[in-house]
């Protein structure tokens, strides 16, 4: 069974409403912010493209590169849609949600460690791997507990989902934007120690 | 080269279009969006992904969870340099052209920016910022300048506007060619001392728009009205000449075709013959 075939399989399992990160699925398939009114006043997205980047920016219009940063944009909604073009929907949203969600139950996919995400690193991030645990542990604290929707599994810390939901966002790697914030915290502390 | 088979039908395959991405300008993915989404449309793949080295999802996420056996993957840089040379092969994995990944064999394409088609995007850009009848009269009086960023980290960064200007040199559609950098000799700022034309067509030699093509190269050009707020008219007057100002070769129409034919070169390269038309 493929990736669509266990998704199919899944949703006729388990009927809207549902729910995964900040979104909600409702009947049809329709897919829309979870604190919006499925109605007419909504905006109606019409594609992927349009879908990917309409969320690309926060209420107040800025960019925002963590895609389950909490806070998605209100106002919107996609559809209707069969489970395929619901499952292509949650993924340009959050990349690879489910994709990562049924391969980790079906255990050909698994979370990697900050070792191996720091190890493999030949640019700018590489200096990270000098106080990897410490950074890693800070910027955890800082990035994803507070920022991130996403349960992260390659950290050794335990989180408690944010929001309930019926497919959990899981993080499986440090992210983009997390070397960016382990870099700049690693400079940082290099600064004030040399002080 | 392995022996691994790999795949004819591009049905049965995946093509991921790898870019840069920013983690503070929005702007710097839309070409990868927008050209995917092109592509996707097309429906020659079973599926078309973006991915990015500053953004999600990540070059080692993407090539973990597609489940395609077959992956071309498409470098959206405009030159053979760092990033696709070092960071791309050791984020995703890549060892080669082809790469045997457990049950997945990876064709690692050339950058887009390699092929010789973008001189041709360049040119119909061109032509369409200016009045068709006019073309043909101005262009043999006008001047090229191909402006790239340049890097002295680097030395294979300036090898694809060479290739273009030569390209398009050789082609004696204009008087002059140029290549010009903000971060190398020759300078953007000191145009005005190398060219003497009275027309002028510069085009920003990037990937995506963003500071350097809206702000940093006009500014230094001399185009006194900003590109980021609002569209301007051309020509912009500078100091007596006639300056048209071209959007950044990454988002120029017809980008999806050279991606495309990046794909089919690497069929063709290994002994493939692409039978898809698009």
């Amino acid at each position: 069974m493929n990736l669509l075939e266990k998704w199919q399989k899944w949703l006729s399992e388990n009927p809207p409403p549902l729910y995964i990160g900040e979104l909600q699925i409702a009947e049809g398939y329709w897919i829309y912010n979870r604190k919006d009114q499925l109605n007419d006043s909504l905006l109606c997205l019409t594609s992927l493209l349009d879908l990917k980047l309409y969320l690309r920016q926060d209420e107040r219009g800025h960019y925002r590169p963590l895609k389950a940063e909490m806070g998605i944009l209100r106002g919107w909604k996609y559809g209707p849609v069969d489970f395929k073009g619901l499952f292509y929907a949650i993924e340009a949203i959050y990349p690879f949600a489910l994709t990562h969600w049924f391969g980790l139950k079906a255990r050909i996919i698994g979370p990697v460690s900050f070792q191996k995400t720091i190890g493999r690193q030949i640019g700018m991030y590489k200096v990270i791997e000098k106080e990897a645990d410490f950074l890693a542990d800070r910027t955890v604290e800082a990035l994803c507990r507070v920022k991130c929707l996403r349960q992260n599994l390659w950290h050794g810390s335990y989180s408690e989902p944010k929001e309930e939901a019926s497919i959990p966002l899981v993080c499986l790697e440090a992210c983009p934007l997390f070397l960016e914030h382990s870099r700049k915290l690693f400079f940082k502390k290099t600064t004030t120690l040399s002080k | 080269m392995s022996s691994f088979p790999h795949a004819i039908d591009w049905s049965k395959a995946s093509l991921v279009l790898a870019g840069h991405g920013s983690l503070y300008n929005s702007e710097a993915a839309l070409p990868v969006y927008i050209n995917a989404e092109k592509i996707r449309n097309k429906k020659l793949f079973e599926n078309v992904y973006e991915t990015f080295w500053k953004e999600e999802p990540s070059f080692h996420q993407t090539l973990l969870s597609i489940p395609s056996s077959f992956i071309y993957v498409v470098p959206f840089f405009l030159s053979h340099g760092f990033f696709t040379a070092k960071v791309i092969p050791a984020e995703m994995g890549i060892e080669g052209p082809m790469t045997r990944m457990g049950k997945k064999m990876v064709h690692y394409c050339r950058a887009v920016g390699e092929n010789p088609r973008v001189s041709e995007l360049i040119i119909e850009a061109i032509n369409r910022a200016i009045d068709f009848k006019m073309a043909s009269s101005i262009l043999s009086e006008s001047a090229l300048l191909l402006v790239s960023h340049g890097t002295k980290k680097n030395v294979h960064s300036k090898e694809t506007t060479y290739l273009h200007w030569n390209i398009l040199q050789q082609k004696g559609i204009f008087k002059e060619c140029h290549v010009f950098f903000l971060e190398e000799e020759p300078r953007i700022s000191s145009w005005k001392e190398y060219v003497r034309s009275k027309y002028i067509f510069a085009v920003p030699f990037f990937i995506s728009e963003g500071d350097h093509s809206y702000v940093d190269v006009p500014k230094l050009m001399g185009i006194k009205k900003s590109l980021r707020t609002s569209p301007i008219s051309y020509p912009q007057d500078v100091e007596g000449r006639y300056v048209w100002y071209t959007k950044a070769v990454g988002t120029m129409e017809g980008m999806e075709q050279v991606i495309l034919e990046q794909v089919v070169a690497f069929d063709e390269s290994f002994g493939k013959v692409a039978k898809v038309a698009f």
